[in-house]
């Protein structure tokens, strides 16, 4: 077999390869569509009828709304609004705090990140690295301090190759301690079994998400459920951004820069 | 050539993986909260403050706040935050909100609007829907009301805030009729009474002179079935609020009793009982005609139908003691679902047709339970000493009874199908026997 037949023969084979695993990713990611915003209407509401005593025992007595309901009135546009007043102008000093506070309540209610400990186990200098980082906050996070056990994985292990295991784990749990106490499922809704949904998350290095989560793929969805299926999804999203900034090990950022979530409520009612 | 244009592909092909390998990380996130969502629902601002038949636009933006806050509280899956919690937004502020001040309070959605008075004595009430985090409009409405339907206005933006965010629809905008209760045990008064699904707007429909039971409501409109004991016997009327228009079901010679609308509101089934022995009927309300649907010895009462008009849930003691049955529109085809300890009675299907909700009577107590149609699944809902009487709400979510405690007193209660947020419906009298009409036009 002459060099280029082998080349050949590899390039068929690695073309079958990428072809069947674009087929199966193609499947996999088989999205569906968000439905669009419903337009503004307004609907005019005729008046019920009210029975303010009790009735005569005629048959004939005439329903206290005179005349048949007046019929829907679909106006597309929104009624005009009076001029807004003159816009409510705060004083800087006004603000700063309200932000302040805004800070401490996104980020009172968050575990306690548990990973640092639980790396230590493993004696993960990385893991030791944030720790110090964390104790002096004054001192900005440099990445070259942190990346140094990040280079030391990507020294000890071939190119491309994915997280350890224990270091995925130790994310995952990360990641799930921050993100599920924010995430308030709709549920008792009929027909809901098995919804579930994918959302790709992409933060930035201080934990913050960069651009809104986007929404990759749905399995439970039907016909007849498409307005849960939304809201679900909407749930979803809104639990990612309530949590943000996320705290994370700082070495491991390119692992957590961009990742998946998928909501699936099963261990729930 | 061709090798190199290979070579080039086979370079490429890593590359055009890489886009899915790089989110290499998937996190199942399988448990959240359950618990109810923060919700802040300002007083809605009115432009230029005018009076109106129902009162002040400024004060009336401060009462449609009230009632979509206290809809929402209500079924158990919104918190709404105190209004001092956030600056009461002006008009301008509708359209775009200060959301970082929502957030502060801790809100994940707001429900705002405005109320205005038109020329003509109608008044505007605006409603829009916020997602706080996201900063999206999510939906907004505009209703147009008679000064009196002022407070439909707040059910309807109620509603709509409820089905945008839990994907279900809504069911503030309807009522419900039941049997008011008054005097002492042995010369007890019934009448029949019907009020908003908050409370509001309470009447009385019939005068008490004679006793009344089972009141139900047609799905599709303005009628109510009922048993009526005016005149030498018991039987079941139909009855137009609308119009007070009334008309007789039937021309037996023996009690008639337990009528219910079929979803379409055409035919009304119920049960008529001679010498011991009950049988179910359907009633044609239109051409009168009458069906009977079961026969035999037993007793078979309380007839309803599955949303889809197909089947009739019902109880029967056919099989020695009373338990549930399920059989085809027609009378043919029945089949028990109920088993277990004890006795089940007063089946209705839900609207959404995934559960029949009954009362199951078991240890000296009446409970209010739900069942799967083809009999799996039965949870108890409740756990009181008499709940019973179970009626759904329109979308199939909340189920409305009446419990009677030790003492006799009974009210009307409602509860979440999960079981939670056992819940008191408000009334002037004691009640029993509701009924939870369809959501309004």
């Amino acid at each position: 077999m002459t060099e280029g037949r082998a080349l050949l023969l590899a390039a068929g084979l690695h073309l079958l390869l990428l072809l069947g695993l674009s087929l199966g990713l193609a499947s996999h990611l088989s999205m569906v569509a968000e439905p669009d915003v419903t337009p503004v209407e307004f609907v005019n509401i005729t008046d019920v009828a009210q029975v303010t005593e009790p009735p005569k025992p005629s048959m004939d007595a005439a329903p206290r709304e005179a005349g048949p309901p007046a019929p829907y009135e679909s106006v597309a546009e929104a009624p005009v609004l009076p001029t807004p007043p003159a816009p409510d102008v705060k004083a800087p000093d006004d603000t700063a705090p309200q932000d302040a506070i805004a800070e401490q309540a996104a980020k009172a209610p968050k575990p306690k990140l548990a990973p640092p400990a639980k790396a230590k186990e493993s004696f993960d200098p990385g893991a030791m690295a944030s720790l110090i980082d964390k104790s002096k906050p004054e001192a900005p996070v440099k990445p070259k301090d942190t990346s140094q056990f990040a280079k030391t994985i990507e020294k000890a292990i071939p190119k491309n190759s994915k997280l350890s295991a224990i270091q995925a784990a130790t994310l995952e749990q990360a990641i799930r301690a921050q993100i599920a106490p924010c995430w308030n499922p709709p549920i008792g809704g009929a027909d809901v079994s098995g919804m579930t949904a994918v959302l790709r998350i992409r933060l930035n290095r201080d934990g913050s998400v960069a651009g809104a989560p986007e929404f990759v793929s749905q399995t439970g969805a039907t016909a007849g459920n498409q307005a849960y299926a939304r809201a679900f999804v909407e749930t979803a999203k809104r639990a990612v951004l309530r949590c943000a900034p996320l705290q994370l090990p700082d070495d491991l950022f390119p692992y957590w820069k961009e990742f998946e979530l998928n909501f699936d409520p099963r261990l729930m009612t | 050539m061709i090798l190199r244009f290979l070579a080039l592909l086979l370079l490429a092909a890593p590359a055009m993986l890489a886009a899915p390998a790089a989110a290499q990380l998937r996190i199942d996130i399988t448990s959240g909260t359950e618990a109810p969502m923060p919700i802040a629902v300002p007083v809605f601002p009115t432009g230029a403050s005018a009076q109106t038949a129902a009162g002040n636009t400024a004060e009336l933006g401060r009462q449609v706040a009230g009632i979509i806050s206290a809809n929402l509280a209500g079924s158990g899956l919104f918190k709404p935050i105190s209004a001092s919690a956030f600056p009461a937004p002006g008009v301008g502020e509708v359209t775009a909100p200060q959301f970082a001040a929502f957030r502060t309070a801790a809100a994940q959605a707001l429900v705002t609007g405005f109320v205005t008075a038109n020329p003509d004595g109608t008044l505007t009430i605006g409603c829009y829907l916020y997602d706080v985090f996201s900063e999206e409009e999510l939906i907004r409405q505009g209703f147009t009301v008679t000064p009196a339907g002022w407070r439909r206005a707040a059910h309807k933006c109620s509603d709509l805030v409820y089905s945008r965010l839990t994907g279900e629809s809504g069911y503030f905008d309807s009522r419900i009729v039941y049997v008011a209760e008054s005097g002492p045990r042995t010369k007890r008064v019934k009448r029949l009474a019907v009020m908003d699904q908050d409370g509001a707007n309470h009447r009385f429909l019939t005068s008490g002179q004679s006793l009344v039971l089972m009141p139900r409501f047609s799905p599709v409109n303005e009628t109510l079935s009922y048993m009526s004991f005016a005149g030498d016997r018991p039987r079941v009327m139909i009855y137009n609020i609308s119009t007070g228009a009334q008309q007789t079901v039937g021309e037996f010679d023996s009690m008639s009793f337990a009528g219910r609308f079929s979803p379409d509101g055409r035919t009304l089934v119920f049960s008529v009982t001679r010498a011991g022995n009950s049988d179910i009927y359907a009633y044609d309300v239109g051409t009168r005609a009458t069906r009977r649907l079961t026969n035999g010895n037993s007793i078979d009462t309380s007839p309803s139908f599955s949303p889809d008009g197909r089947k009739i849930v019902f109880e029967s003691d056919r099989g020695g003691s009373q338990q549930l049955y399920v059989m085809n529109a027609d009378g043919s085809g029945a089949q028990r679902i109920s088993f277990g300890d004890g006795r089940a009675a007063s089946p209705v299907w839900s609207p959404r047709g995934d559960l029949i909700a009954f009362t199951r009577m078991q240890g000296g107590k009446f409970r209010v339970a739900v069942i799967k149609p083809d009999g799996s699944g039965e949870r108890l809902l409740t756990d009181s000493w008499q709940d019973e009487n179970p009626s759904w709400a329109p979308n199939g979510r909340v189920i409305l009874f009446s419990r009677t405690e030790r003492g006799g007193k009974s009210s009307l209660r409602s509860i979440d199908l999960t079981g939670r947020n056992d819940r008191r419906i408000p009334t002037p009298l004691e009640a029993s026997d509701p009924a939870w009409g369809p959501l309004l036009k």
